[in-house]
């Protein structure tokens, strides 16, 4: 049994949730709250194997450009006569995803306990949806990649298109299309380098050795970009952010900006960086400079806004500026930072759509303007506000302070320039994080909701972990940056050396 | 107990973290348990728990002849050429530092008790200013830079907080924000200037990985390698230096980013004491000792604090002439000191800037919780036109207050005096001294003793103006024995009596050798900041500057009394001849609106405009090409239904009228159909034949 496990652990990870969504169907559709455990379970099983994973994964593998580095590795054929595999495996880039991703789903289960619309086929897409988000993490073969990749793209959008807010058709189909025109653009790449690939191949691991062969790589490197920018989002492609996370049930929005956004970046630092390193290096000042951009224009943009989860959403896309900048620096401290940041913006800003939703479920608006000194009515909710914002905004000692100074040490090294006027971006963090909490929680009480309840045990259940999380990787962030040190080594020692 | 503090130093900071976390968690439970004393009795015996230890801490340090403890706890990062100890650094500095805030901190925790009496919150009280202490010992007592920057952050949160306490109140909430955000412009700098030096000695000094390149002791040791280093054309040794001092202006609140003190006043007085007087708001000062071998390498960077601390100094003293509030006076007061500090730094007098901190922690400290006590006693009033003959009500706040207030005029052989004296001497002989820098010093005595003169006599002295002014109109109020002004219980006395002993007394600790003594805390703080400018012990000029800033010390103070106790009547004669400057004074030169107009309103403006960029202007474009793209499917549609379908149609159609012209074929008769087989194999035959 243990054997089984922990030789199909992966595959295990990725479809023991869809598994769950059978199971799921099968429930009669009136048993709500069945369904909704069922979901919980199926969700937290591939957490205990993600501890699993976490707990047996050698930190000094140095990553899947050497067959050595890949590990939980399973390769079956799939389709034979195109040399397509179902090829999957972790290495210091992809575990901190896949335990990202295994910790969120079932906190969002969690949130979404009470939705009552459709809840069988809400759990069933949403399980469908993990198995998606599972399986882009473990790929290891590009068309399997772009297989999951598109599952995962289908039930997000009839889970904000269904179950979303009013302008809900609108925000689904933006981003639906949206991603669809970055999934077409890796569907060329993919098929180009299968072609030119001799034996023709789909093998991540293959290509990265045999990279030469690519051609057009500028133009190549540009696709993929493009494409994984959209998901990043990048500006200027960032608008169907903010609307789909306005429309957004909180569940799905903690989905999309938890672990859908860093799909993005992992894109690029897994098949980019990897596929086309020289391309990479060459475009160090572009990436830096869109990162930048991000971090400051999303700043500023996160300021003006008056809807809460809107403000959320802008700052994810302040925060995803300092992924792009730290992976633009091309130095250990960046690349590491970056991904950490990943993991920690992750965490933190799960919690912040957790916590809108938690005032909203209440109040059913999220105007900042329209509260005011919820401090004294929901001192627990508070709390773990204030905590979620502070993190965002960087404090030391809470885990975003980590990567977010990692990001700038590596940044100073490489485009000091370029990392002074990010790092004002802090000051315009803390500015809009306290303009928010003061408005929402200080002052005196908005009579309205005085009696507003305070989290119940279901809502600090769900954000329990990840407050522990933002303190404990604030304190002790090792067992995060070991998994992936080695492997971004040798991934920025190959980048750094293709030029 | 070397042993000790080297294997289990960091308990020393982790006591507060504790009582910290209990009054946070379990704040309520313990009140319902054991009532509302229980928060500050733990939060007190945490920090004299705390205390005890540091006495200990300093007794080692004081004992090992200079030599730098350094406890290990754990490697917080490690990558590449970084590698970040979270480790504490025990030396002559940081124990001195220690003991200031473990000891004022105890005192100003046990004053809480009382002054926070009853406060709904008590328990979030003492949590947050447990976490101060913590955060407080975190960045004295950190081994790197890194690690002080979270204390240096971890002060700034618990500053906010505790500004914010009382938090049904906006204004004090935006206080709160100012203070933050403020600061944060400052964490900028320190960040800066902190990543530029890593930068470069990751560089230049080619570490070997897992070397702790910001600690304090590879910074001292490589700090040379700066010193023809430029970026962008100038010295990076300036950038950095200059960089770090943004920092520094903000957390101990000096031009340009002083503003943030004054208002930071609307949290709870013995906050004030603590965090906006005697501990935190030095943390500035420290930081650039802690780094003097840095500073030391920029003399552009020197002239920029050693200026910045003198105007700092002179302004803030004129602000302080003019304030009405008992603690916006001490806020100014604060200030304009913390400018002396910098001074003093900017000269290369680092030990008597330290000194400096010290006299001031206790003389301030003192100063706010005798405040405190006067708003306790006057039942929360600050205006100091509504007080006046309080020494009657209130003796003991009384003779602390005065004692406190002479301290902080350099009355000799008060500790104030001694301290000042050194700045001051140092500004006019030291290394990078100029007699401007003395003067603005010496200008800046005479207005401090005149405005703290003042708050004494006004508040102090005369009659107590409130109580006519409250019966006038208070016939349908409360009962006047409800509004007796009393003394303050012993709980706030005792920590004001010996705070005023240590301003008293504190400053025979570093009597100048031209007095006859030996300068005793600097020789105790050279291992960490060297020996410096006391080559010309016995220069008569020594002690004509003394006798001149005594003097200026005696003639603000009678000054303050011919205005305020002899003839009240000139200065408001005085306001109204001096009008406009009266007025640009009174607000505070209109520098707070000035940066709301520049820096809040524009940041605001900004970020509206770029937002309606973002959802007018870029998300039109992704409109566009949505209505581009549909538009196209349009015409593509057309195109479809008109020429492909009707090509598809066309072969339909025409599939059906062949069938209609052929069907007329199937006619049913036998014969027909026999006559048309013939004729087919007739016609086959006569092709197969053709064809061989």
């Amino acid at each position: 049994m243990t054997e089984f496990i922990h030789n199909h652990i992966l595959t295990l990870i990725t479809f023991l949730p869809l598994l769950g969504g059978a199971v799921v169907l099968l429930i009669p559709r009136d048993r709500k709250d069945a369904i909704r455990r069922t979901a919980l379970v199926f969700t937290l099983i591939p957490l205990l194997l993600a501890g699993m994973l976490f707990a047996g994964f050698n930190t000094s593998s140095s990553g899947f450009t050497t067959e050595a580095g890949i590990q939980f590795v399973e390769k079956h054929a799939w389709i034979r006569d195109f040399n397509i595999n179902y090829f999957v495996g972790v290495d210091g880039l992809s575990i901190p995803m896949i335990l990202l991703c295994a910790l969120i789903c079932p906190l969002c289960i969690l949130a979404s306990w009470n939705i009552e619309k459709g809840v069988k086929g809400y759990h069933f897409l949403f399980l469908l949806l993990e198995t998606g988000m599972m399986g882009v993490f473990v790929a290891l073969d590009f068309f399997l990649f772009f297989i999951f990749w598109e599952v995962m793209l289908l039930p997000m959008y009839f889970l904000i298109g269904i179950w979303g807010g009013p302008r809900k058709e609108y925000a689904a189909i933006k981003f639906f299309i949206y991603t669809l025109v970055g999934s077409v653009l890796m569907l060329l790449v993919i098929i180009y380098a299968y072609l030119v690939s001799t034996p023709h191949t789909f093998d991540l691991t293959e290509l990265a050795r045999n990279s030469s062969v690519l051609g057009y790589r500028a133009i190549l490197w540009w696709g993929l970009f493009i494409g994984f920018a959209i998901k990043v989002p990048l500006f200027p492609f960032h608008t169907w952010l903010p609307d789909a996370h306005v429309e957004a049930p909180t569940a799905i929005s903690v989905v999309l900006a938890g672990i859908l956004l860093k799909m993005g970046t992992y894109g690029i630092l897994r098949i980019n960086f990897s596929l086309l390193p020289d391309v990479t290096r060459s475009m160090a000042t572009v990436m830096a400079v869109i990162g930048t951009i991000n971090i400051i224009y999303g700043a500023l943009c996160a300021m003006a806004q008056k809807d809460l989860k809107k403000l959320v959403a802008y700052s994810s896309i302040s925060h995803m500026g300092y992924v792009m900048l730290g992976m633009a620096s091309f130095t250990d401290e960046g690349l590491n930072g970056a991904v950490l940041q990943m993991f920690n913006h992750g965490v933190v800003t799960a919690m912040l759509f957790l916590l809108v939703g938690v005032v909203y479920d209440r109040a059913h608006h999220r105007e900042i303007e329209g509260f005011g000194g919820l401090a004294s009515v929901t001192p627990n909710y508070a709390f773990v506000t204030f905590l979620a914002f502070f993190a965002a905004l960087g404090l030391p000692g809470l885990n975003s302070f980590i990567s977010e100074a990692l990001v700038l040490l590596g940044a100073f090294k490489t485009h000091t320039v370029l990392a002074v006027i990010a790092a004002t971006g802090v000051i315009i963090t803390a500015a809009y994080c306290l303009w928010t909490l003061q408005r929402v929680f200080l002052g005196a009480v908005n009579q309205k909701y005085a009696l507003l309840p305070d989290l119940t045990g279901r809502e600090i259940a769900s954000l329990a972990p990840l407050a522990v999380l933002v303190v404990v990787l604030g304190v002790f962030p090792h067992p995060v940056l070991n998994l992936m040190k080695s492997t971004l080594g040798s991934l920025n020692a190959l980048v750094v050396a293709a030029l | 107990m070397t042993y000790f503090i080297k294997s289990y130093g960091f308990i020393i900071v982790l006591l507060p973290l504790l009582g910290a976390v209990v009054n946070g968690f379990f704040g309520k439970r313990l009140r319902e348990r054991f009532g509302g004393t229980a928060s500050g009795y733990i939060a007190s015996a945490m920090v004299f728990l705390s205390f005890l230890l540091s006495t200990a801490a300093f007794i080692v340090v004081a004992g090992s002849h200079g030599a730098a403890i350094v406890n290990h706890a754990y490697t917080w990062m490690s990558l590449g050429t970084l590698q970040v100890e979270i480790a504490f650094l025990f030396d002559p500095l940081s124990a001195m530092m220690l003991l200031i805030i473990t000891g004022i901190g105890f005192l100003i925790h046990v004053y809480s008790t009382a002054y926070m009496h009853g406060d709904q919150g008590i328990s979030r009280y003492f949590a947050y200013l447990n976490l101060f202490v913590f955060s407080m010992l975190i960045l004295v007592l950190a081994e790197n830079a890194l690690l002080m920057f979270v204390g240096w952050e971890g002060v700034g949160l618990c500053s906010y907080l505790l500004i914010g306490f009382w938090f049904q109140e906006k204004q004090n909430t935006t206080a709160a924000n100012k203070a933050f955000i403020v600061n944060r412009v400052g964490d900028f700098g320190f960040i800066a200037g902190l990543f530029l030096l890593y930068w470069f000695l990751a560089k230049a000094a080619g570490p070997s990985a897992g070397t702790s390149i910001l600690s304090f002791s590879y910074l001292a040791e490589h700090a040379h390698l700066l010193k023809d280093a430029t970026i962008f054309g100038a010295s990076l040794a300036t950038v950095i230096c200059l960089a770090l001092f943004l920092g520094a202006t903000g957390k101990s609140a000096q031009i340009p980013l002083y503003v943030w003190l004054p208002d930071a006043m609307a949290g709870p007085t013995p906050v004030s004491a603590l965090i906006h007087a005697a501990t935190m708001v030095t943390a500035g000062v420290y930081m650039v000792g802690r780094l003097n071998f840095l500073f030391s390498m920029s003399h552009t960077a020197m002239a920029v604090i050693a200026v910045t601390g003198a105007g700092t100094a002179l302004l803030a003293a004129t602000m302080g002439c003019l304030q009405n509030d008992i603690k916006k006076v001490l806020a100014y007061s604060t200030v304009s000191q913390l400018g002396y500090m910098f001074l003093a730094m900017g000269v290369g007098a680092w030990s008597a800037g330290l000194f400096h901190v010290m006299t001031h922690a206790f003389f301030k400290a003192c100063l706010f919780l005798g405040a405190g006590s006067v708003i306790l006693g006057m039942h929360h009033e600050q205006d100091i036109r509504k007080m006046g003959g309080l020494r009657k009500h209130m003796p003991r706040t009384f003779a602390t207050f005065a004692l406190a207030t002479a301290a902080i005029m350099g009355m000799p052989p008060l500790s104030g005096f001694f301290s000042k004296d050194e700045i001051l001497w140092q500004a006019w002989s030291g290394e990078h001294g100029h007699p401007g820098l003395w003067f603005a010093g010496f200008l800046t005595a005479g207005i401090t003793a005149f405005y703290m003169a003042r708050l004494l006599f006004l508040t102090f002295f005369g009659e107590t103006r409130r109580d006519a002014h409250h019966n006038h109109h208070d016939d349908h109020g409360e009962h006047a024995h409800d509004r007796v002004i009393s003394e303050s219980p012993a709980a706030i006395t005792v920590p004001l009596i010996i705070l005023a002993g240590f301003s008293a007394a504190a400053g025979l600790v570093g009597v100048p050798a031209a007095l006859g003594g030996s300068n005793r805390i600097a020789e105790f703080l050279a291992p960490v900041l060297g020996h410096h400018g006391t080559a010309g012990t016995h220069d008569p000029i020594e002690y004509v500057l003394m006798a001149a800033s005594v003097c200026a010390a005696l003639a603000g103070g009678g000054l303050a009394y011919l205005f305020y106790l002899a003839r009240p009547d000139i200065p408001v004669m005085l306001a109204e001849r001096l009008g406009p400057v009266h007025r640009l004074v009174y607000n505070k030169y209109y520098i707070d609106e000035i940066y709301g107009a520049l820096f809040v309103t524009g940041t605001k403006i900004l970020s509206r405009v770029l937002a309606l960029f973002d959802r007018h202007v870029i998300d039109l474009l992704v409109n566009v090409s949505g209505l581009a793209l549909r538009t196209q499917a349009r015409i593509a549609g057309w195109f479809d239904q008109a020429y492909v379908d009707g090509a598809v149609n066309l072969v339909a159609d025409s599939t059906l009228s062949f069938g209609e012209q052929v069907r007329k074929l199937q006619t049913g008769r036998v014969q027909v159909y026999v006559l048309v087989l013939v004729c087919m194999v007739a016609l086959g035959i006569v092709i197969r034949l053709m064809t061989v």
